[in-house]
């Protein structure tokens, strides 16, 4: 039987995660092709109601740039420290002359591999947690491989902050980076 | 490249003015409340909860917007992202397709002597159909209009598409200044390719009605059928033993003019081609090389010095005949041939004489013979 490697497996478990909590948000969430990829975006989240007295948009489209790592986390003045790979990316995720709206989601899992999944009769369950932040108007970078961004330790990524953030797209709120 | 991913490539080249004027022509809502940034919003015309916005500049993610937007568009239509995009990319353009449906080329690729004709039928249909905006008659000698020919010269060859074998012709309708030919407020270009349509359809429908002898009697009175656009048809099928041809119109969406009610699909079944070319036997004229008088002017002197240190031989006259200037090579004596420079190098331009048109098909030029009473003609 062919295994993927556990990169490979962090990166599937990234997508699992992405459409267990959006589809128990009541959105889609399609993958992207490649040349999208280009562009920073894994995956791409799409809401359809009336989220709120004041939207004005009913048809909400959000692009992920999704990543996952085993690494552990360290927690910085109540933010997550996170290096980014990839300046050119980085770069798209920042501008602010995004049409689409995009925010970074991060994926982190067990160090110990076999902690990953855990399933019973009663359970599946992925462990840990993911978390989300919106790069656009993130500072410049000098580096030329990537770039440490912080992430508000409060911005779980789960079905309850993704309509959060549907609801203030909708608005036609502009998300800014808060690292 | 993948089919999405071209898809996405193809979104790039698409204007946003284009989109927006796409949209209000298929009639969905502009959202005129206080709209953040540099956007158009518009509300779907069937669905209060899908819309789409429109950036009003190229933003860096401009390629993967459009294709967004095309998508929730071909959601709204049950159409496909890529024939979204084909008249997005083209929103003044009308688009016809010729589609040959052959069980012997499913493979989707055909003989190059075979797929010559299909393209070269097709710009004749369409060569055909502008002649016939100029001219209402059952045959063009040469299909030599001015105007036709810039219709064509505006004209794109699309890229063929996947389904047996489809050739597009994408035909813009703000590309040429008005022909004083055409209807008020209908491009010459609409007035072309709904031609082309609504004659095919008159054919088409003759022979499945199996009445042939009265469309060729109605051709007669009221013409709209030309025998070179029913020749163009039977070069698009030839090579082909039992093929099908479909001839289909995608109207502009955003013209002014509107849609036109020429029918947008015909399709010509296998056995209908043999009726194709009695029709346009039928409609050609029958005595073609009568003798008449002509006037034209002397296009190219071509003779020789003879014996008598003087020229004759030929030359090459553009003459006006049936409402085309035809051009048609003549062999001159002397007396004649100086006449012919005369007009070529004087001050009259034009000779009138009487000959035999002798009409060459294919041919560069048609040939005229017996020439007689040939002279200067003076304008008034």
């Amino acid at each position: 039987m062919g295994m993927l490697p556990s990169t490979e497996i962090e990166s599937e478990l990234s997508y699992a995660y992405l459409h267990t909590v959006a589809s128990n948000a009541g959105m889609t969430c399609s993958l992207s092709t490649r040349q999208v990829d280009n562009l920073g975006i894994d995956a791409t989240i799409r809401a359809k109601g009336l989220f709120s007295p004041t939207s004005l948009l009913r048809d909400v489209t959000l692009d992920i740039q999704l990543k996952a790592t085993s690494d552990a986390y360290t927690i910085v003045d109540k933010r997550i420290a996170y290096f980014f790979k990839g300046i050119n990316i980085y770069n798209k995720l920042r501008s602010p002359h995004n049409a689409v709206p995009q925010i970074l989601v991060v994926l982190y899992l067990p160090e110990n591999q076999t902690k990953w999944v855990k399933w019973s009769p009663e359970s599946l369950v992925l462990r840990d947690c993911a978390w989300w932040v919106s790069l656009n108007g993130a500072p410049e970078s000098s580096n030329s491989s990537g770039q440490t961004v912080y992430i508000p330790e409060k911005q779980h990524f789960n079905s309850d902050s993704l309509q959060k953030i549907i609801c203030r797209l909708s608005r036609q709120e502009e998300i800014l980076y808060e690292g | 490249m993948k089919d999405r991913e071209l898809v996405e490539y193809m979104s790039t080249f698409v204007v946003p003015t284009a989109i927006r004027d796409y949209v209000k022509a298929s009639k969905w809502t502009e959202l005129s409340d206080e709209v953040k940034g540099r956007f158009w919003i518009y509300n779907s015309p069937v669905d209060e909860y899908t819309q789409v916005i429109i950036p009003k500049d190229i933003t860096s993610d401009y390629g993967r917007v459009i294709w967004e937007i095309a998508s929730r568009i071909a959601e709204v239509e049950s159409n496909t992202i890529r024939a979204v995009l084909d008249v997005l990319v083209n929103p003044y353009s009308d688009i016809l397709r010729f589609r040959i449906d052959s069980p012997d080329y499913l493979t989707g690729t055909l003989p190059v002597g075979i797929a010559s004709n299909l393209f070269d039928g097709a710009r004749k249909a369409l060569l055909a159909s502008a002649c016939s905006v100029f001219n209402k008659t059952t045959h063009h000698p040469r299909m030599s209009y001015r105007e036709a020919e810039d219709l064509l010269n505006v004209c794109k060859m699309g890229q063929t598409e996947i389904g047996s074998y489809i050739i597009k012709i994408v035909c813009p309708l703000n590309q040429l200044e008005e022909s004083p030919f055409a209807k008020e407020g209908f491009p010459f270009a609409r007035e072309a390719t709904s031609l082309l349509m609504s004659s095919s359809n008159l054919l088409l429908t003759n022979i499945e009605e199996d009445s042939i002898d009265a469309l060729v009697d109605s051709q007669k009175e009221t013409p709209i059928l030309s025998s070179n656009l029913c020749d163009a048809i039977l070069q698009m099928n030839s090579g082909f033993d039992r093929s099908s041809l479909s001839i289909s119109a995608l109207w502009a969406p955003v013209a002014k003019c509107g849609k036109p009610e020429s029918p947008t699909l015909l399709n010509f079944k296998p056995e209908y081609f043999p009726k194709v070319a009695e029709v346009s036997s039928l409609l050609k004229p029958q005595n073609t090389n009568k003798t008449d008088t002509f006037v034209g002017t002397v296009e190219k002197m071509l003779g020789t010095t003879g014996s008598e240190d003087r020229r004759s031989g030929d030359v090459v006259i553009a003459v006006l005949t049936e409402g085309e200037s035809v051009t048609a090579r003549a062999n001159l004596n002397y007396d004649d041939y100086h006449t012919a420079w005369q007009a070529h190098d004087g001050d009259v331009k034009y000779v009138t004489f009487t000959a035999k048109l002798v009409r060459k098909p294919g041919k560069s030029a048609d040939v005229l013979e017996e020439i007689t009473n040939f002279k200067l003609f003076r304008t008034q």
